[in-house]
């Protein structure tokens, strides 16, 4: 715990100097929220160093790499001149109850939130599946890369995300915190806000009601207690689209503009595929600039963003042949990668036919307003604020710029196409699904700054609706992240925080039949005390809560690949001893049992003198198993 | 005010802000949402006791 705080504090003191150094002026607030994508791009970058040089992730040295990049940070930063950047005048002041209620409940939503992130499990599917697995793996010695996993995603899919959950894990060896990146991540989008309204001339009652907005997005508000990644992404690319326009208007030192901007789209494009279609309007918008950038600039944009964004692109190159493995890579017609098919993937066709069924569904869902916010947050994620006062005030406020058309808006409709093109890209490589607008949550961040610049022009008393209608959906938004936080309702928290931490684990939670399975396994007394485990399942089981709370069991997940094929009939046996496994769990779910490996392992579980079975339980379609080995087949083993 | 940009822009915001207000009324009184606020009393209820 003293390491985690040492090294913490240490790392964070260059990331907050460079953040000075590129906001001297203005809305000083937005220091805050780039400390954390600079502190988050060197948490990154010492976690790919440093498990690269040692071959397996280990606390003291992830946190010295961190803390000496942290210094050179510092160092290499020349003290910068003071600005002072240019603030309009209020249009008129705002009053306090307009703004103080909708801070307020901001600022509730958030305490609740770091509550919740420390009293709940790991609890996700997309975590359980794949993120948390990655994270454990590691935690139990495993190398960056290349290691052997039934969820393949979790040696394929870019890890930005997760080396930042390893950050909070590896120090103090168990998960409490791990969703702590994500509610960083969700105050530094709300103050990136801030920033955007303060650059756009707003006054300051406007930049924090423009932030308490984005914060009561209700796929914001609750993801932020969780260990999910689309906040980390989100709060990296809006800092990206942000500080690449500062940049290329000419605010601020520019050359660390660039560095922000550079930092922010790396540390996005190594988080999340989805960012790559986001990002290329973004980069098409650098190239049309290119006269007017000079090489320095260029250079400060470029080399945090090829060092956070392309190693896990690159890696999968190499040792997998497809960049975005499992996915195809095709462009205009032509594939240039094929997808894994044995991977069991969607078809990610990209085209026309994905966008227009977009183009139908997702105003649809925008504007549909029977479910609550839990729905949101599956469906639409934008809640009720979206229709009701971020669309609209976007329209207003493009109306308003194209009635006083002025050189000084070009920057913001430049923003304004990049986010609509890179979500038409977005939308053209994705098939409809009721989870793709968490992808885009840095559009109702976005629109929260038009929705704030319509909020102080309006007149007088007029200014009182908007006012009382974000406060009302705040409370909604509030109040359902507090009794339903996804997965948790609050009777849940009130059980759970009456145990101590090593029970608090997602089988206790038994909100879904794979919990609910583990939750019987558990109370059965079968459950195996054992310190190395083998786990069978299918490539989308929830199968990370095997490792337990404190990682205390080593856990082996026979990848489908390395299963088949005819040497793969002799591998069961040899892994088995080589790791020491004394217990196997089965989610029989999707697991291919024609396979020859997983074949040899299921007749193996079925010699009574080898393995004995504990436990077996069926709900819904998934039934689950654990074997110990019989008392002689382990003396044997000895 | 002579400006008549500055006239739209002022029908636009009154026009924004009354569209903000019904709205916010249609979202509320969906039944999800009323069931919301009769779960969260209760609880409350329930807790302060």
């Amino acid at each position: 715990m003293l390491l985690l705080a040492i090294s913490t504090v240490l790392s964070v003191a260059g990331p907050w100097r460079l953040a000075r150094g590129v906001l001297p002026g203005g809305w000083r607030w937005g220091r805050l929220a780039l400390t954390v994508v600079f502190w988050h791009g060197i948490i990154c970058l010492s976690g790919i160093a440093s498990a690269l040089v040692a071959g397996r992730f280990s606390s003291p040295a992830f946190g010295v790499t961190a803390c000496v990049l942290s210094l050179a940070m510092w160092l290499l930063v020349p003290p910068l001149p003071q600005e002072t950047e240019v603030q309009s005048a209020s249009p008129e002041p705002a009053r306090r109850w307009e703004l103080w209620p909708l801070l307020g409940l901001a600022a509730a939503v958030l305490l609740w939130d770091l509550y919740a992130l420390d009293v709940l499990p790991v609890r996700i599917h997309e975590t359980l599946n794949y993120r948390a697995v990655m994270v454990g793996l590691w935690m139990q010695g495993e190398p960056l890369r290349g290691f052997e996993s039934s969820s393949f995603l979790s040696f394929s899919y870019p890890a930005n995300a997760e080396l930042l959950q390893l950050w909070w894990c590896i120090h103090p060896h168990c998960d409490r915190w791990i969703e702590l990146p994500q509610w960083l991540s969700a105050i530094a989008l709300a103050d990136l806000v801030g920033l955007l309204a303060a650059d756009a001339g707003l006054p300051r009652a406007a930049c924090w009601w423009a932030a308490a907005l984005a914060v009561l997005t209700p796929a914001v508000a609750i993801q932020a207690a969780t260990e999910q990644d689309d906040l980390i992404t989100t709060a990296a690319f809006t800092a990206a689209l942000i500080f690449t326009r500062r940049w290329l208007s000419g605010t601020g030192p520019l050359r660390w503009q660039a560095l922000a901007a550079g930092a922010g789209l790396g540390l996005a494009l190594g988080a999340k595929v989805t960012i790559i279609p986001l990002c290329v309007p973004l980069l098409i918008w650098l190239a049309v600039c290119f006269r007017r950038i000079r090489a320095r600039e260029l250079a400060a944009f470029a080399v945090p963003f090829l060092a956070l964004g392309l190693y896990f692109y690159v890696d999968n190159l190499v040792r997998l042949g497809n960049p975005l493995y499992p996915f195809p890579v095709r462009l205009f017609g032509v594939t240039l990668f094929e997808a894994d098919a044995a991977r069991g993937m969607p078809a990610m066709v990209p085209g026309l036919p994905n966008l227009a069924v977009h183009l139908a569904k997702a105003p649809l869902e925008w504007f549909e307003l029977h479910k609550d916010v839990s729905a949101y947050l599956e469906e639409s994620g934008f809640g009720g604020a979206w229709p009701a006062l971020l669309l609209p005030g976007v329209v207003v406020a493009a109306l308003w710029a194209l009635w006083n058309r002025r050189p000084e808006h070009r920057s913001y409709w430049a923003l304004a196409l990049v986010a609509a093109s890179g979500q038409l890209a977005l939308w053209s490589n994705t098939p409809w699904t009721p989870f793709d607008l968490r992808y885009s949550l840095h559009l109702p961040a976005l629109a929260a700054v038009a929705a704030a610049f319509c909020w102080c022009r309006c007149p007088g008393r007029w200014r009182a609706g908007p006012a009382l209608a974000a406060v009302t959906l705040g409370i909604s938004v509030c109040g359902e992240n507090i009794t339903n936080n996804w997965n948790s309702p609050l009777g849940r928290i009130t059980e759970l925080r009456k145990l101590p931490f090593e029970e608090r684990t997602y089988a206790r939670l038994g909100t879904t039949p794979e919990a609910r399975l583990f939750q019987q396994l558990e109370a059965s007394d079968a459950y195996p005390e054992s310190r190395s485990v083998a786990v069978l399942s299918g490539a989308s089981s929830l199968k990370s809560a095997a490792f337990g709370p404190r990682f205390q069991r080593r856990v082996w997940l026979p990848d489908a690949a390395r299963m088949q094929g005819p040497l793969a009939r002799t591998r069961w046996r040899h892994e088995l001893d080589a790791r020491q496994v004394d217990a196997v769990l089965v989610i029989d779910h999707a697991v291919p049992w024609h396979f020859e490996g997983y074949r040899e392992a299921q007749q193996d579980l079925q010699d009574p003198s080898r393995w004995n079975k504990v436990y077996e339980e069926k709900l819904g379609d998934r039934t689950l198993l654990a074997f110990r080995r019989a008392h002689n087949s382990e003396e044997a083993r000895r | 005010m002579n400006d008549p940009r500055q006239g739209r822009l002022l029908v636009l915001l009154r026009c924004w802000a009354v569209a903000a207000v019904l709205i916010t009324i249609a979202f509320l009184a969906v039944p999800s949402h009323r069931d919301f606020f009769e779960r969260a009393l209760r609880f409350a209820l329930r807790h302060l006791h």
